[in-house]
Order: C-alpha cells, then sequence, then structure tokens
C-alpha cells in the first residue's frame, strides 16, 4: 500500500497554465511540488473536449508571440515544454477578420501590416493608424516580464496601466468606426476601453501582431506536456483534490485542508484559484477590513456563452486558419460596454476548432459571446446536468441570438447540431466567481499596482493566475513565473530567459 | 474638501480599514514604522481611500508617501484635481 505524501516544498492549488507554469519553475530549481487540482482533469482553460466526433477547445483557442525568439515561445522553451508539433500558425495575412455591419478589417501578423491593412480602410485616418500601433508596440515593449529585459521603464509601464485605452483613443482620432476597430479587442480581455489601462491592451494586441498560433490539437497536448516535465522533476498532480479551508497559525498557512479529508503542509502555498476563494479560505478573521472591503468590491468580467456547433459545407472564408470577430455595430459608444444597455450581443469570436486541417463536409465551429451573469444568477444552486427545463431553455434562446448576429456575415451557414455552455459551466469546471472565462474585471483599479497579489498578508501564501495579472494564456503563464519568482527570485529568471532570446536571435 | 475634512475622512479610513488606534494618527507619524503598516497595507490604503473618498491616486506618487501628512497632502491634491 502507498502512503500519499502530503509534506512539500510547495503546495500548488489549481493546473490552470499559471499554476502548471509556477510549479515546472520550481521544480526545476529543485523544489519538491504538489499540485492539488479539484477537477477530474488537469489544465484549467486549457481543456478540450469531444462532441460529435471532433474536438472543442473551452479556453486556448489561439495566442500572441509563439514564434521563435519570441515572448511565449521563449518562456515555453525555458519551461522545457515547447514542441511545433502543437502549434499552428494562423493565416498571416489576417488571422484575427472584424467583421463589422458596413466594413472588414483584417488584423495581419507584423505591425506594419496591420497598419497598412487598416490605411486601406481608412485612407484619411493613416496617421492616427500609425501612431496607434506604434504606441501599442512601444508600450509593450516596456513590460519586463514581456521582452525578458531585466533593464526596464517603470514610469512608462506605471504611466500607461493608469491611462485608459478610450483617453488615448479618442485623443488620437474622431473616427467613430475606428476608434470602434480599435475597441475591438477588447473582446480579448472583457474590460470596457474606459476601464482598461492602456497597457494590458497593448500588451494582447502586440502579441498577437507578433504572431498568431492556433493549437492543433487544442490546449490538452500543452498540459500534457507540463505533466510530463513535472514528473520527470519528481512533481505530483493530485486530482479530483477540492481544497475546502487553510489552517493559519502565526500568519502562515499551516495546513491545507481538502474535500477528501486530506491534510497537506508545504513551506510555500501558491494558489491559483480565484483571489476571493482563496480568500475565503485564509477566513474572515485573519483578513484587515480594507482587505475585505477591496474584495468585496472587486467585480467580475463578463459571463462568456459558448456555442460548439458542427456544420455543413461551411464556407471557405471559415476554414481558413483565422478567426472571425462578428460585430453588431460600428458604433464606438456601443464598444464602450461589452453588453449593450438592452442585453443584445454586440459581438461574437467564430473559429474553426481543426485550424483548417483536414478538408471534411462537416467542420467544427467554436462561438463564444459575452453574457449577463444575472440571467443565469437564478440557477446558480442547481446542479449541473440536473438543471430545470428554463436554464435550457434561456440557453437556447441565447445560442439563437448568437447564431443570427453570425448568420449576418455568413448567411449560407448550415448548422447541423450545436450544444452550448453557459456561464454556469465556467463556474462548475473552472471555479469561476460568476463564470467570467476572464477572472477578475481588469479595470485600472484592479490591476498595475492595484493588483492582487501575487504576495499575501500571509507570508507563505502567494496568488497566482490571470486574476492577480492579465487575462490569457500568455499572460496567465507570466504570472505563474512571476509569482515561483517571489520564491526563488524574479531577476534570474528574467536574465535566463533573456538569455534563450539573445540565443534564438543569433 | 478642506483640509480639515480631508484629516478626518483619511484618519476614520486608517480606523475603520487597518484597526489602527485613534491616538496613533498624528501628521508626523511614519506609514510603516509608527503604524506599522508594510508595502501591501499601503496598496489596500490607496484602494480604500480610493474608493471611500471617491478620489483617483496618482499611483507614482504615491508609492514615495512615507507619512500621514503626506497622505493628507496627496489627498487633497488629487480632490482638487477633481474640484476643477
Amino acid at each position: 500500500m502507498t502512503t500519499l505524501k502530503t509534506s512539500w516544498d510547495v503546495l500548488i492549488i489549481g493546473s490552470g497554465i499559471s499554476s502548471l507554469t509556477a510549479a515546472t519553475v520550481l521544480a526545476r530549481q529543485g523544489k519538491s511540488v504538489c499540485i492539488l487540482e479539484k477537477y477530474r482533469k488537469p489544465g484549467g482553460y486549457m481543456h478540450c473536449f469531444n462532441r460529435y466526433g471532433h474536438r472543442f477547445d473551452t479556453g486556448a483557442h489561439y495566442v500572441g508571440a509563439a514564434s521563435p525568439g519570441q515572448p511565449f515561445h521563449n518562456l515555453l522553451t525555458y519551461l522545457g515544454v515547447y514542441d511545433d508539433s502543437m502549434f499552428v500558425e494562423l493565416d498571416r495575412d489576417g488571422f484575427d477578420v472584424m467583421a463589422f455591419p458596413s466594413f472588414e478589417v483584417k488584423f495581419k501578423t507584423g505591425v506594419e501590416n496591420t497598419i497598412q491593412s487598416l490605411t486601406e480602410i481608412f485612407p484619411d485616418e493613416k496617421e492616427a493608424i500609425h501612431k496607434y500601433f506604434h504606441l501599442i508596440h512601444d508600450v509593450a515593449a516596456a513590460f519586463p516580464t514581456y521582452e525578458f529585459d531585466d533593464q526596464f521603464d517603470s514610469s512608462t509601464v506605471m504611466e500607461y496601466m493608469e491611462t485608459p485605452l478610450s483617453d488615448i483613443v479618442e485623443k488620437l482620432t474622431e473616427n467613430k468606426k475606428l476608434r470602434a476597430v480599435f475597441y475591438s479587442y477588447c473582446s480579448l480581455h472583457g474590460v470596457n476601453p474606459g476601464d482598461v489601462g492602456f497597457g494590458l491592451h497593448a500588451l494582447v494586441t502586440d502579441s498577437l501582431l507578433q504572431s498568431a498560433w492556433g493549437f492543433k490539437d487544442g490546449g490538452d497536448p500543452l498540459t500534457q506536456k507540463f505533466l510530463g516535465v513535472l514528473k520527470s522533476y519528481g512533481a505530483e498532480i493530485h486530482l479530483s483534490t477540492e481544497v475546502t479551508g487553510f489552517e493559519i497559525e502565526n500568519g502562515l498557512v499551516k495546513t491545507v485542508q481538502t474535500k477528501n479529508e486530506q491534510q497537506y503542509t508545504a513551506e510555500w502555498i501558491i494558489s491559483g484559484a480565484h483571489p476571493k476563494a482563496t480568500f475565503s479560505w485564509v477566513g474572515d478573521g485573519n483578513l484587515k477590513p480594507a482587505l475585505k472591503n477591496r474584495l468585496s468590491s472587486i467585480k467580475e468580467s463578463c459571463g462568456i456563452f459558448g456555442i460548439y456547433a458542427i456544420c455543413e459545407n461551411p464556407p471557405h472564408e471559415l476554414l481558413k486558419k483565422n478567426n472571425f470577430y462578428v460585430f453588431d455595430s460600428e458604433d464606438d459608444e456601443d464598444f464602450k460596454s461589452a453588453l449593450s444597455p438592452k442585453d443584445n450581443i454586440l459581438g461574437a469570436y467564430i473559429s474553426c476548432t481543426n485550424r483548417g486541417q483536414t478538408a471534411k463536409t462537416t467542420t467544427p465551429l467554436t462561438i463564444h459571446a459575452p453574457v449577463n451573469f444575472k440571467k443565469f444568477e437564478c440557477f446558480t444552486e442547481t446542479e449541473i446536468f440536473k438543471r430545470p427545463q428554463e436554464y435550457y431553455d434561456l440557453k437556447n434562446e441565447i445560442a439563437l441570438n448568437i447564431l443570427s448576429l453570425v448568420k449576418k456575415r455568413f448567411p449560407s451557414l448550415n448548422i447541423l447540431k450545436f450544444e452550448t455552455s453557459s456561464p454556469l459551466s465556467n463556474i462548475h469546471y473552472n471555479g469561476s466567481i460568476e463564470g467570467s472565462s476572464y477572472g477578475i474585471y481588469h479595470s485600472i483599479s484592479a490591476t498595475g499596482v492595484r493588483a492582487l497579489g501575487p504576495r499575501t498578508r500571509i507570508r507563505n501564501l502567494l496568488l497566482t493566475g490571470q486574476s492577480t495579472l492579465f487575462p490569457g494564456l500568455f499572460p496567465s503563464a507570466i504570472s505563474g513565473l512571476r509569482t515561483a519568482g517571489n520564491i526563488i527570485g524574479i531577476k534570474p529568471l528574467i536574465r535566463e530567459l533573456k538569455n534563450i532570446k539573445t540565443k534564438s536571435q543569433v | 474638501m478642506n483640509r480639515e475634512s480631508i484629516v478626518t475622512a483619511v484618519n476614520e479610513s486608517l480606523v475603520d480599514g487597518f484597526e489602527i488606534p485613534p491616538e496613533k494618527l498624528t501628521p508626523n507619524a511614519t506609514l510603516f514604522e509608527d503604524l506599522e503598516l508594510d508595502s501591501l497595507d499601503a496598496v489596500d490604503m490607496m484602494v480604500y481611500l480610493e474608493e471611500k473618498l471617491s478620489i483617483k491616486v496618482d499611483a507614482n506618487e504615491f508609492k514615495d508617501v512615507r507619512s500621514l501628512e503626506q497622505v493628507y497632502d496627496l489627498v487633497q491634491k488629487m480632490s482638487s484635481n477633481l474640484e476643477h
């Protein structure tokens, strides 16, 4: 009979990419590491699932800056998990197509190519377009954990994390359609242009302009790669192990308690769970009122609704290695909220999950759109797969609304069957508080110097994950790197990554 | 906001939000030594003051604040910026 090892150097809660990154960095440095995952499958938003004989992604749709020598590639290489058979480069001549009611623009690989693409649509706005994208690049490059440079300009980072995107865009142009184009990537972080720091928006945009890559077989192979590397270092992952609380003593987590009545101990605890969940395990009595107040006032980002569809003889455009964003408006004012005042669907993201690898008569399509969590709030106490008929009726109604928007752009789209996910599915599988895919609402008041973590009042408890930095796979991985850096020192890590970058450029 | 109401509001925030005894709240009190706050508290304090006083604090300036007097000065500056 084997005894479960419950005492470790580092215990990591959750197995999304931030947790896996932190675990790998620390295991490489000789720390004994154990990951506790509440679900039966690891990977967080890298999960895939199969329906109708096809694979669908839940969160890992595409990533930026993953060409050799670029930041995400460098990070995965450093972690020992990069494998080019996992990725497929998206169409360099238009990896993202933004379809507005009366015009379309293509975002292309390379800042200059995208500038040219937009200038063809907005010839009178050449200067604004040029200034916008160069500022995007310059601001992104100022972040030390983006370009992996230990010499960086903190004043630029701070200034642009405090400046709303809309302040900059409104000074650059009065063209409402162009403003809407600049705001279209707010779909990728879920924060309104008036609330998001330009720095965050710049990182998201610039990484994709560097290069955009899809997952050939979804995010699961990347998770498996992480697990293989971790295993080689002696790390363990305990699945179906849900944390229920911490025992706190003298300002430290003494034990971590789980639903299956195990007690774990470790020198360091890293939580990749939502900060509100993590602090609930710490307990109210161990938090100062100011922090409790702050936690209660942190907003969640918008809920996400998913449609996983099989379509017959899809339009050729959808079979290219690209994504479509279909919007119902081109008025910049409408882009100042992810949801219109009437809760109409403003935009939907569409991608062909098999990334054009095989030409079949039927093709899987993933469609996501923001949805108001409040619509689903009344079902939060119901159990997955046993929810009342009203829940399924609501999902069907929302799905048909989203599909009618999609069909405005693709009228011949023939969907044979589909399944849906609601914000409640996100709560069940990923522990998000209000069913958002982006964690907390990453407004200026919750990011930059105002962000929660990685350090906490509990001295051996660190936070990681998208809610502590920025949303998305690459930023989440960076948050894991940064959290691990709090234990072993961030500067040596940045230097190692800088060396990888330098070698790849030789 | 005048100086007196700023001092009252900031002090109330420190008592309510950080459980600091009111008698410790003198203008010369240093945040880190006298009030026993640390860098995590400083961020919580900035966010707490922003919410309670409906102001936007310049994070770049706040990082240099060391004494309670400097907190009053910065809040006064930020609230007068809002009024203009």
